[in-house]
């Protein structure tokens, strides 16, 4: 089963299975939230994967992600869909190969156009990497 | 597609589909090329290299989108109403090659093409199998199979 979601300017592919809750919240719902339960990490999904890709909708939808000790809540602008199979063709392989991180895992063509799938597990344990790396920099 | 061609001294002709990036003629060779089509919006890959910004649907078939300029080590541009991809092939790997516009595909005689001049910036000319003169104009002829490897090294 698969998760259509939309950043502001993207549409990705998520496996439904990656994603343990999907929340919808505010913006204001989400500093509380990381005030009251520092064991979620909430990204904008948008901007993590392209600077320019930055959302000003109040409405956020959270796919939670989690991890051994925390979890990551991925913040998208909508879930548009969920579908139950589709064909997901593998990224080209002189792209495949060359990737700077391993967060695509494949391509669903909607309409013509293609849509990236992502890891979002691998996502999450980026995520995780950089903010501890950052802590023990402090 | 094989990388068994006869070499370019071998043929009386060579069939090349020329195109332009800035102000400089390039030429490819046209076994190579699949079919040339309208500047498309692709779709961004996660931590893809800058001179693969994204990927296209050509016939359902998914292609990494090649910005030449880049390989090439010129600027990348925004595209404009004459931008095109040329849909290539080379050793079973397909690739839609952005450039500034396409100009036509000729048949140049095998002896017009020459040696790469010995002055050119060496990271360009490891992409130029040779070059030639038409219509006044200086025609660099591109080594996809080179472009491949420079791609693949990062």
């Amino acid at each position: 089963m698969l998760l259509i979601v939309r950043t502001a300017r993207r549409r990705y592919i998520v496996r439904r299975e990656d994603v343990a809750t999907l929340r919808a919240m505010t913006r204001s719902d989400n500093g509380r939230r990381e005030e009251a339960d520092s064991s979620v990490i909430a990204v904008e999904l948008g901007p993590l994967i392209d600077p320019d890709d930055v959302s000003t909708a109040q409405r956020r939808h959270a796919l939670i992600i989690p991890l051994r000790r925390r979890s990551i809540a991925l913040l998208v602008d909508a879930v548009d869909a969920i579908i139950d199979h589709a064909d997901i063709q593998p990224l080209p392989p002189l792209l495949g190969e060359l990737l700077r991180e391993p967060w695509t895992t494949g391509v669903l063509l909607i309409d013509d156009q293609p849509v990236v799938q992502l890891d979002v597990r691998a996502i999450a344990r980026s995520i995780l990497l950089q903010r501890t790396r950052a802590s023990e920099q402090k | 597609m094989t990388g068994a061609q006869p070499d370019l001294a071998e043929r009386t002709e060579q069939h090349v589909l020329l195109f332009r990036l800035a102000d400089e003629i390039y030429a490819l060779p046209s076994i190579h090329v699949r079919e040339v089509g309208r500047y498309r919006s692709y779709t961004p890959v996660p931590g893809a290299p800058p001179a693969i910004p994204g990927i296209v649907s050509h016939r359902g078939i998914i292609l990494p989108v090649v910005d030449l300029r880049l390989v090439l080590g010129m600027p990348s541009i925004e595209a404009t109403r004459s931008t095109r991809l040329i849909s290539v092939v080379h050793e079973d790997i397909g690739m839609a090659l952005l450039v500034d516009a396409v100009i036509d595909l000729e048949s140049l005689p095998a002896d017009a093409f020459g040696q790469p001049p010995a002055g050119l910036d060496p990271a360009r000319a490891r992409f130029l199998r040779a070059v030639a003169y038409h219509n006044d104009q200086t025609v660099a002829l591109l080594d996809i199979g080179e472009i491949v490897t420079a791609l693949r090294e990062g």
